[in-house]
């Protein structure tokens, strides 16, 4: 019968040639669903391609989008690392918006773009952290799962930030319509390239990359926190203060994930309004576990979603597919590249005989 | 590795040559695009769009139509338009109010690209606005429900409290209460266009109340359906649902943006387009109002349709005084008529409603 025996080490190349098979298993059977349909699945998958990656308008797109991806799974990278679940970036994002949009919209006046910019940047970090820090304390004095309570305060960000846009921070010409006012220019981050829409917020996101980066791996907290991962008894038995390191964890999830949000409005929307993307807070699990929760290769695999979802759109454009297509697609990939993940830790054995 | 990084590299190649097949317009068409907010068939506002479409594709040989359904209304919007323009589309129709600062941004940079926004305030020189007063047909409507309800309570199973919404439950009721002064309309909002659950649970409400007819401002028809569950009467929207539902609903308040998109691209292909902000009513034939239901009494169908004909021609004004507010105060008085830009922010009810805009 077939089983699962766990491997004693991972060889290094598994975790380059087990994705690659994955993703390729993945597109083979999208292509059949593609087939089914009657479309040819190459055409599909050429479209993606070259509407995510085949000019620089389309590729800064693609990063467009993989912008706030990166930021809120360098945060996520940290605390998956503790076997902690924050599953809450949906709503640090959100407050991290709110936060900074506070600044944006009444108090403005008379700064100049770079104090302006540097306020909304720590005020959206601050959101982020606050709302992240409310489970994390649960979790430390009461035990309560964290799973459930970031879950849950995704919800009440989300009715925090419906409640202002219909009411307080409506905009009185806006015919009654729940958005803000427009964030006055000094509120509004730099262009990098003319021609496109990609702001000074992928520095941001390079910048918190290599941060974590080092932290995780040059830092002694980056050791404390493998350590709690792999037993947390052990880890406290070794004189880590586990609680400390769990809340600095958080405070640094959620901060990126308030970043994100700052990013997107003060960057892409330019106001304030109930659909700011604050997906990219799920869309960021899946990333941070097919990026092996490794900070660098979480640029590569942020640009390849990033790449999918906008790649998706212009699809239906180019080849007349039906959206619920392209979702198909992507979760289908999805779904093999982390269920393949497996292979990485078990190996499949055949054993002969009864069992 | 290296092999692996060739197998790869291989695939690309393959995907990125076979994808070439691709087929563009032929010269000399103009090329339309259409954002939808949900799918083309969604059985409400968007599919009403598509069919507007269609009926544009059909009636003039010199445009080719596209479509891209599901557009979020935030960051990815941007990028859907601007690939249109890349792939050399000229006209692009947004049929959501949510596309307005996307379209905005965008028509800044593209002068020679026209841009039309559905129910939106931003224009540009290459930036107009389109809307059709529905309040002319729910007024037809209430007109309707008023004669043929005999509990005298009405449920308006409503989206949001913004204007547009506002002025159709208020001109509904004017209608009704014409007719039969003892009529209270009652309002649920679900704060959304498009939620079967709760659209349901408030036609539910209503009826558990009393209710002898639902009417929907939504873009689904569960509360259609409810009431017909519950063997009363609906009024339909959107789209002219008659042949579904030949005995619930007594009539539907339909779009038919196919007229608007024809006149539009007429006027690009003249090259005598020019922004504007266009508001037709029943006269321009973009809103309508639908078949009667088959229970709606012969001297019920006489009378809106004398009353139809009276504000297709002008002489019947809906909004003319005296109109009073929900709470007695005289808001237009006799003789006056309220101007359209006071209809366009309208934020108050009319006597006979029953319920609150939140604020």
């Amino acid at each position: 019968m077939l089983y699962f025996e766990k491997r004693q080490s991972v060889p290094q190349r598994f975790k380059v040639v087990i994705p690659i098979i994955s993703l390729l298993i993945g597109l083979i059977i999208g292509a059949i669903a593609v087939a089914i349909v009657g479309i040819n699945p190459l055409d599909v998958y050429g479209g993606i391609l070259s509407n995510a990656f085949g000019s620089w308008y389309a590729f800064s797109e693609t990063l467009v989008a993989a912008t706030p991806l990166i930021l809120i799974t360098a945060g996520l990278i940290v605390v998956f690392k503790m076997n902690i679940w924050n599953i809450g970036a949906y709503g640090q994002y959100i407050m991290g918006a709110i936060f900074s949009s506070y600044f944006a919209l009444f108090a403005s006046n008379g700064l100049s773009k770079p104090i302006m910019l540097s306020v909304m940047v720590t005020a959206s970090m601050v959101g982020g952290a606050i709302w992240a820090l409310i489970p994390t304390l649960l979790k430390i004095f009461w035990e309560v799962n964290e799973v459930i309570t970031t879950l849950l305060l995704n919800y009440i960000a989300l009715y925090i930030l419906k409640f202002l846009m219909y009411g307080p921070w409506k905009n009185p010409t806006s015919y009654g319509f729940p958005l803000s006012k427009t964030f006055p220019q000094n509120a509004i981050l730099p262009i990098l390239f003319n021609g496109t829409r990609l702001t000074i917020g992928i520095i941001f996101a390079l910048i918190a990359v290599l941060i974590i980066w080092f932290l995780i791996k040059k830092s002694k907290f980056g050791y404390e926190i493998r350590v709690i991962g792999d037993n947390p008894l052990a880890a406290r038995y070794a004189g880590i203060s586990v609680n400390r390191d769990i809340i600095i964890g958080m405070a640094i999830s959620g901060a990126l994930a308030g970043l994100a949000g700052m990013t997107e409005v003060s960057g892409i929307v330019h106001y304030l309004q109930v659909k700011i993307g604050a997906d990219y807070g799920y869309t960021a699990i899946i990333v941070a576990w097919i990026a092996y929760l490794d900070p660098l290769v979480t640029i590569l695999a942020s640009t390849l979603f990033g790449g999918l979802a906008s790649g998706g759109y212009s699809l239906q454009i180019t080849m007349r597919v039906s959206y619920g297509i392209v979702g198909l697609i992507e979760s289908i990939t999805l779904f093999s590249l982390v269920g393949a993940q497996i292979f990485l830790n078990y190996k499949l054995r055949w054993k002969n005989g009864s069992s | 590795m290296k092999k692996l990084f060739a197998l790869v590299l291989t695939f690309l190649v393959l995907v990125l040559f076979g994808s070439g097949n691709v087929t563009y317009a032929k010269q000399g068409k103009i090329k339309v695009a259409f954002l939808y907010i949900g799918p083309h068939n969604d059985g409400g506002w968007s599919q009403a769009h598509d069919e507007g479409r269609i009926y544009l594709q059909k009636h003039l040989p010199y445009v080719i139509t596209s479509y891209s359904e599901s557009v979020p209304e935030g960051a990815p919007c941007e990028k859907v338009v601007r690939d249109y323009i890349h792939k050399g589309y000229k006209v692009i129709f947004g049929t959501s109010f949510g596309f307005m600062n996307c379209l905005y941004n965008v028509a800044k940079d593209y002068p020679n690209v026209i841009f039309e926004h559905c129910s939106g305030y931003k224009t540009r020189k290459n930036m107009g606005t389109y809307f059709g007063r529905m309040y002319q047909v729910d007024y037809l409507a209430g007109l309707v429900a008023g004669m043929t309800t005999k509990s005298n309570y009405i449920g308006f199973v409503a989206p949001f409290p913004i204007p547009e919404v506002v002025r159709e439950i208020d001109s509904f009721t004017i209608g009704a209460r014409e007719v039969n002064p003892k009529v209270t309309v009652h309002v649920i909002w679900t704060n959304s266009w498009f939620n079967p659950v709760k659209e349901r649970s408030a036609a539910e409400t209503f009826i558990a109340n009393g209710a002898d007819i639902i009417v929907s401002g939504c873009d689904s028809p569960a509360s259609i359906e409810a009431a017909k569950k519950a063997g009363i009467h609906a009024i339909a929207y959107d789209r002219d649902i008659h042949n579904m539902f030949p005995k619930t609903v007594l009539t539907s308040r339909a779009w038919n943006w196919g007229v608007y998109y024809v006149k539009v691209l007429k006027e690009v292909h003249n090259g005598t387009w020019k922004s504007e902000r266009y508001w037709g009513g029943l006269d321009t034939g973009i809103v309508k109002l639908g078949k009667f239901g088959d229970t709606v009494p012969e001297k019920v169908k006489a009378y809106v349709l004398k009353k139809e004909k009276e504000i297709k021609e002008g002489k019947f004004k809906i909004f003319e005084g005296p109109i009073y507010n929900q709470h007695g105060k005289l808001m237009v008085k006799k003789g006056q008529e309220l101007p359209d830009k006071d209809k366009l922010s309208l934020q108050w009810f009319v006597k006979g409603v029953v319920g609150s805009i939140p604020r």
